[in-house]
């Protein structure tokens, strides 16, 4: 049971970093936007894509 | 690829055909290009290339992706020329929010060339003018933060749950607390931070709010579960206290969107060109145009000044006519359909729509002094008055927390004095069970889904006081020029003078339907109107026309003029008119020769009968306030089957705010317009729907805008109201019922952490389904949230 006390930690580590990645992407703006990029990669010509 | 490139022709094309009809309108969008006016939202990049500006623009009407990406496909195809460095203007579009970020080269291109293709290909463009479209970052964060402390200290008291009766390790449980202490401190003091601030307010400004009971629950739960871990025993509620935090702030993040939403909008839809005149001054430079036209701002202009003010246009300020005669509405000043002939020397008050030509006028006032401003100002001071509005959840709440002390004080009274430690115990219990959080949950759910959905149907709340208000409503009163009319005259009767042949009429019928084209005047757009419903197909064009005022026009084919107009021009023309039984007093002529006879009037919308109907099948009672003659306005009430009594007409818009204020007093009233001469009247009244198309003014001062032309929807929005209420209270009932069994549990000292945690989300869930799951009209019900 001892090895909870050091999974417990790391786990909550780990889930840290996932809350740390939504933050940045949520003031990265990642979160304005939710339909048209899904649109986007069907409709859009490539050379858009390039430049 | 092949679709998609026949698609493109496609629009392409269409593109093309629909530029012509709006190319008479090119004036109005003019300005966008003066400075003064780009000032608000344009930025001009200082990098290279030079002269690149960037606009910040709204576009309505967008519904998928393909709208986004035609808009682009369709300006880099009309726009861009073979041979330069890639295409100058890019645009760049958030389809959730409609904001577009235009940038284009501003010594090639006019902003209001572009404002115009787009518009063209059928979506509306306005400038966008600071205001925060984005949701905000930080309540998305809090909303992140708030549900992963929920999550992770919800599994650390689940293993402590599903330990069963031995119990953890007391090491391990001793660590799993601490760490659900430490999350748990994070949670109140990132997300939960608002509870803190909003009862600090409301403490202050000594207004009920639902953050204080919740607060007080978080806060005694806090306190007692960190002395259990501290000294080694009894209960703790770490992962009570961490959903009631992030199930709150989610709630109330989804109203805020839907709130946030709204108001962008409504910003949207007041009219960008508000303020803002089309017209030539005397002393202007005229740099902005060639033609000497320019968009002025109302407000800089001075006593005295000679401007001439364009067709179609507001008059600024109060002027005094130089022109011999000119054409004027006063439709949205007082909402009389008739148009008025001033001479020269007459004074035309401020707010009067200029009719067929271009008048000269000197200004009598500055334009800072106008009516519109006044008005404006008035009207503010009017919604300032309604006063600050306390929400019916924040009052409900505070009535349940109430009750809820009063239980705690009795259970303190009676085992306090015997057992000083479960007293406690079993007041903080009730204090967190009783927390109105089912509450503070379920009422923003149930306002923003109703919200949302009344949106998608086009009606706006701007706020959720008039969501909330409208339910309450007793008398509807109603403007009728523009709101149960069409506002514009229209074609009701049409009789030809003498049989015609069936190819010779279809040959009129195309004629007239292009006689728009050339003139603006209100009578050819009517007549025009009405034979495109008639026409096969498009006929010979007019070259010229001459407008007289007050009379009619001539529009002259290359074979021949065709006149229309009132008894007395066609009677100067030298026609001879016959004394017929027709209704019509205007008159078609060609060529000289009489040919049918028009009535002309501002008919009824279709819907407007239904409508009538539908509230007072819901037991409202109806009104009309016109500024109109009193005959025409028993007309209109008679036609809609409401009581002459009823129908109030010579309404000015002082009388008009006398009434409704009146009104207002005795009974909750709700006024419905369009014009500036409802302005005042709606500002007074509880709640006021403005109709689609409705001045901005009239946009500013109501509650609830219409998004679509259709009256149709007042009625829809008093159904969404009256299930937005329904809703409310069956929430408050599932809340009572939830919090008196918690209550009488906690008051016999039976809620032990488990049973806490278990109502919680029980009761929560139920509310959320509860808030979101409905629809009016029992329509099939739709996934919302």
């Amino acid at each position: 049971m001892e090895a909870l006390f050091v999974l417990i930690p790391i786990s909550l580590v780990l889930a840290g970093g996932a809350l740390v990645c939504f933050i940045w992407a949520a003031k990265k703006g990642q979160f304005n936007d939710l339909s048209s990029p899904a649109e986007r990669i069907v409709l859009e010509d490539f050379d858009d894509c390039q430049s | 690829m092949v679709q998609d490139l026949g698609l493109d022709k496609f629009y392409a094309m269409t593109a093309e055909s629909r530029m012509q009809p709006a190319s008479n309108r090119s004036m109005e969008y003019s300005v966008y290009d003066a400075d003064a006016f780009q000032a608000q939202f344009v930025k001009r990049l200082d990098e290279l290339p030079k002269g690149m500006r960037e606009a910040s623009l709204l576009i309505e009407g967008l519904t998928c992706y393909a709208c986004v990406w035609l808009i682009r496909q369709a300006l880099e195809k009309n726009f861009s020329r073979t041979g330069q460095n890639a295409d100058p203007i890019n645009i760049t579009i958030n389809l959730a929010t409609g904001a577009a970020i235009l940038t284009w080269q501003s010594g090639e291109r006019k902003l209001s060339e572009l404002v115009q293709f787009i518009e063209s290909l059928g979506y509306s463009v306005l400038p966008h003018r600071g205001i925060s479209l984005r949701s905000d970052h930080n309540a998305i964060i809090r909303v992140g933060v708030g549900l992963f402390v929920m999550v992770n200290v919800m599994s650390f008291a689940l293993a402590e749950y599903f330990a069963g009766s031995d119990g953890l390790e007391p090491g391990i449980e001793m660590f799993l607390r601490w760490l659900s202490l430490s999350l748990t401190i994070l949670s109140l003091a990132w997300p939960g931070r608002e509870f803190f601030t909003n009862t600090w307010r409301a403490a202050i400004t000594r207004t009920p709010s639902i953050d204080a009971p919740i607060l007080i629950g978080l806060v005694a739960a806090t306190i007692w579960s960190i002395r259990s871990t501290v000294g080694g025993q009894g209960p703790v509620y770490y992962d009570s206290i961490c959903a009631i935090v992030a199930l709150v702030i989610t709630g109330r993040f989804v109203q805020q969107n839907v709130l946030r939403r709204n108001q962008t909008r409504m910003a949207a839809l007041v009219n960008p060109r508000d303020g803002w005149v089309l017209a030539e001054r005397s002393s202007s430079s005229a740099s902005e145009n060639v033609e000497g036209w320019a968009p002025v701002q109302a407000s800089s202009i001075k006593k005295g000044e000679l401007i001439r003010v364009l067709p179609g246009e507001m008059f600024p300020v109060r002027v005094s006519c130089v022109t011999s005669c000119a054409e004027v509405s006063f439709e949205q000043l007082r909402g009389e359909a008739e148009w008025k002939t001033m001479h020269r020397g007459d004074e035309i008050p401020a707010g009067a729509l200029n009719g067929a030509i271009p008048v000269d006028v000197i200004a009598t006032q500055n334009g800072a002094e106008s009516y519109t401003e006044s008005l404006a100002r008035a009207i503010d001071r009017a919604i300032n008055e309604k006063g600050l509005y306390n929400k019916w959840s924040d009052r409900a709440a505070w009535i349940l927390f109430l009750v809820v002390f009063l239980v705690a004080t009795v259970v303190m009274i009676t085992i306090g004095s015997s057992n000083p430690e479960e007293a406690i115990r079993r007041t903080v219990a009730i204090l967190l069970v009783a927390c109105p959080c089912t509450f503070a949950i379920g009422v923003p759910l149930a306002f923003g889904t109703a919200m949302t959905q009344a949106l998608r149907e086009g009606v706006l709340f701007k706020s959720q006081r008039a969501l909330e208000k409208l339910a309450s409503i007793h008398h509807f009163i109603f403007d009728k020029t523009g709101t149960l009319t069409e506002g514009k005259l229209s074609v009701q009767e049409w009789t030809w003078l003498r049989p015609l042949s069936p190819e010779s009429e279809m040959l009129l019928w195309s004629r007239i339907s292009e006689i728009d084209l050339i003139s603006s005047h209100h009578v050819a757009r009517a007549v025009a109107a009405f034979a495109r419903g008639k026409a096969e197909s498009r006929g010979l064009r007019p070259f010229a026309s001459e407008e007289f005022q007050g009379l009619g026009l001539e529009a002259r084919f290359s074979d021949g003029v065709l006149q229309i107009g009132k008894t007395a021009f066609l009677q100067q023309l030298g026609i001879i008119l016959p004394k017929s039984d027709a209704t019509g007093d205007t008159w078609l002529a060609f060529n000289g020769e009489l040919l049918a006879s028009i009535l002309l009037e501002d008919g009824i919308r279709t819907e407007s009968a239904s409508m009538i109907n539908d509230i007072k099948n819901l037991g409202r009672d109806v009104e009309i306030l016109s500024g109109d003659t009193s005959a025409r306005t028993q007309a209109i009430a008679k036609e809609l089957a409401i009581n002459p009594p009823n129908a109030h007409g010579e309404a000015t818009p002082s009388t008009k705010m006398l009434f409704v204020r009146n009104k207002a007093a005795r009974k909750p009233s709700a006024m419905v317009g369009n014009g500036l001469n409802d302005a005042g009247a709606m500002a007074q009244a509880e709640v006021s729907i403005a109709v689609a198309g409705s001045s901005s003014t009239a946009m500013n001062s109501a509650d609830i805008c219409l998004l679509k032309p259709d009256v149709k929807l007042v009625s829809q929005s008093l159904k969404y109201s009256l299930t937005a209420c329904q809703r409310m209270r069956r929430i408050f009932g599932f809340a009572l019922f939830y919090n008196i069994i918690g209550l009488s549990l906690a008051a016999m000292g039976y809620v032990t952490p488990v049973v806490a945690a278990i109502l919680m989300p029980i009761s929560s869930l139920t509310v959320t389904h509860v808030a979101t799951a409905w629809s009016i009209n029992q329509k099939p019900k739709q996934r919302t949230i």
